[in-house]
């Protein structure tokens, strides 16, 4: 399966702050400690990162009652990926995580002191957050370049693809043991900081929207822009 | 005219999230004499009831909520050395026995509820993640606790909440302990399902359910 590796991962203090679900325009207004703290975080976090994408890319031979079946016979099912990758020819199923040591750490340090520990949690999300956006604008491009069109990004967890039934298709199709990526049997990732997605290709599909515009929390949730690719 | 400094001292320090300003006043007030439960009641507690507020009603997010808390705690600890060498006394508002359920491996979301929650005054016990029906169980047991708090940041670990009150059922503890659950995925219409008697979509609503549930004030 292969491997892409990405180059340095693009993000800063603000998403550390969105990524601990603040809104760091008023963070840094108010507290310039939670700010230092993001930043000592950032740094000493980066070290930590072991950034990894697994992605396969495989043809669509057919749809069938919300099911979408791939070269070789795995399969997607769902309202969701009915929907939005009906029209694809091809399929590129990601993973990516940034691996556990970080988060070791952050659980360690979360013991003594919770502030900088959740710090430390905002970079590991803030940096898979990074990551599946590059990995996603990487395949984007490519399949632009080819003349073809890319869905959005549709991960498992959103309306219409439960994370019990697209986290095992994924992982199906992925295998992601071989970059040390579990699914536990409550259908949880480890490493923590990772995340799923597929992207499908063809020459025209439902492009726009965003990834939160299909997430039961759209109207609660404080993370949104960190979840937003158009903001990240 | 110096205590009401102090007193409004130690409310600031934990509004701006600053412990050492937070200890600082708390270390004056046991130099002067003052009475640690009033610098307690009237200065620490109204701070952080200020930016629960400011966070439920998004004005402020978790990391000003975890900071507050934080500083809260450094100068209660201060304070409490006090209270209990001059035997004084605060009033008890509960025990809580805090976990993330067997399967989920989160672990901030229910810190950061155990830190409020001691920052309110709450006795907490903290067992961890990955905390089977059993362990549970044992910990009812064992600590006796008024309320127990569980997590669960995903719908699929989300059921072993339900497992755990069954639990309780067929042991004969139900009645003994509330149960509050809360995390990323967990809502108010599966607490009910599942019959909880609680749940908080955050830290601060879960401390307010805890405290309605046990009656404690303020
Ligand atoms: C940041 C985030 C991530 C990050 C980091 C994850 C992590 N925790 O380390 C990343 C990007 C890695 C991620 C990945 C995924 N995520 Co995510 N993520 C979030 C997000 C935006 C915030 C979660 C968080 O860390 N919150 C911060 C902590 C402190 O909050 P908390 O744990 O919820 O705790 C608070 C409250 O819940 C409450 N609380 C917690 N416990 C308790 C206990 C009691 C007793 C009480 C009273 C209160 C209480 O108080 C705490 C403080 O206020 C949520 C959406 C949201 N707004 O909640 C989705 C969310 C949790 N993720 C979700 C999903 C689907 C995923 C993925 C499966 C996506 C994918 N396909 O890859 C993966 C799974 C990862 C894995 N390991 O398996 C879903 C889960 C839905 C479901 N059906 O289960 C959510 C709810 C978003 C959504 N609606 O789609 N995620």
């Amino acid at each position: 399966m292969p491997i892409w590796k990405s180059q340095d991962l693009d993000f800063g203090v603000d998403a550390v702050l969105r990524g601990q679900g603040a809104e760091p325009g008023a963070i840094r207004e108010r507290s310039p400690r939670l700010v230092d703290l993001a930043e000592r975080a950032l740094e000493e976090g980066t070290s930590l990162l072991e950034p990894t994408t697994l992605f396969r890319e495989l043809d669509v031979e057919t749809l069938r009652h919300e099911r979408l079946i791939l070269d070789g016979g795995s399969t997607l099912s769902g309202t969701l990926i009915a929907e939005h990758l009906g029209p694809a020819d091809r399929v590129i199923s990601i993973l990516c995580t940034v691996g556990d040591a970080l988060e070791d750490h952050a659980g360690e340090v979360s013991q003594e002191n919770i502030v900088y520990g959740l710090a430390l949690d905002g970079v590991g999300s803030a940096a898979v957050e990074a990551l599946a956006n590059a990995a996603c604008k990487h395949f984007e491009d490519q399949a632009v370049e080819l003349g073809f069109q890319s869905s959005i990004p549709i991960s498992p967890g959103m309306v219409g693809w439960p994370v019990e039934k697209g986290q095992p298709e994924i992982f199906e199709i992925l295998e992601p043991e071989q970059v040390n990526v579990q699914l536990t049997e409550y259908g949880l990732m480890k490493p923590r900081k990772s995340l799923t997605m597929v992207l499908g290709l063809g020459p025209t599909m439902k492009t726009g929207g965003r990834t939160c515009d299909f997430c039961a929390m759209r109207e609660t949730c404080r993370y949104q822009d960190h979840y937003d690719p158009h903001h990240a | 005219m110096i205590e009401n400094d102090l007193i409004a001292e130690l409310k600031e320090a934990v509004i701006q999230g600053i412990p050492e300003k937070a200890v600082a006043a708390a270390e004056r007030v046991v130099e002067l004499q003052m009475d640690p439960v009033e610098a307690f009641e009237s200065g620490l507690k109204p701070g952080i009831s200020e930016v629960g507020e400011g966070f439920a009603s998004g004005k402020l997010y978790l990391p000003d909520l975890v900071l507050s808390a934080e500083t809260m705690k450094a100068a209660a600890k201060v304070l409490e050395a006090e209270i209990s060498r001059t035997g004084t006394k605060r009033s008890e508002v509960g025990k809580v026995v805090l976990g993330t359920v067997q399967g989920d491996l989160h672990d901030i979301g229910k810190t950061i509820v155990a830190t409020l929650l001691s920052s309110h005054g709450f006795d907490v016990i903290d067992l961890g993640v990955n905390i089977s029906p059993d362990q549970y169980i044992e910990a009812v047991r064992r600590e006796k606790p008024d309320v127990i708090g569980m997590s669960s940041l995903l719908t699929v670990t989300a059921k072993e909440l339900g497992i755990v009150i069954s639990k309780l059922k067929e042991q004969d503890l139900r009645e003994d302990v509330k149960v509050i659950v809360g995390g990323g995925a967990v809502t108010s219409s599966y607490a009910e399902e599942i019959e909880a008697d609680g749940y908080g979509q955050n830290a601060e609503l879960g401390v307010r359910m805890t405290k309605f549930l046990l009656s404690v004030e303020g």
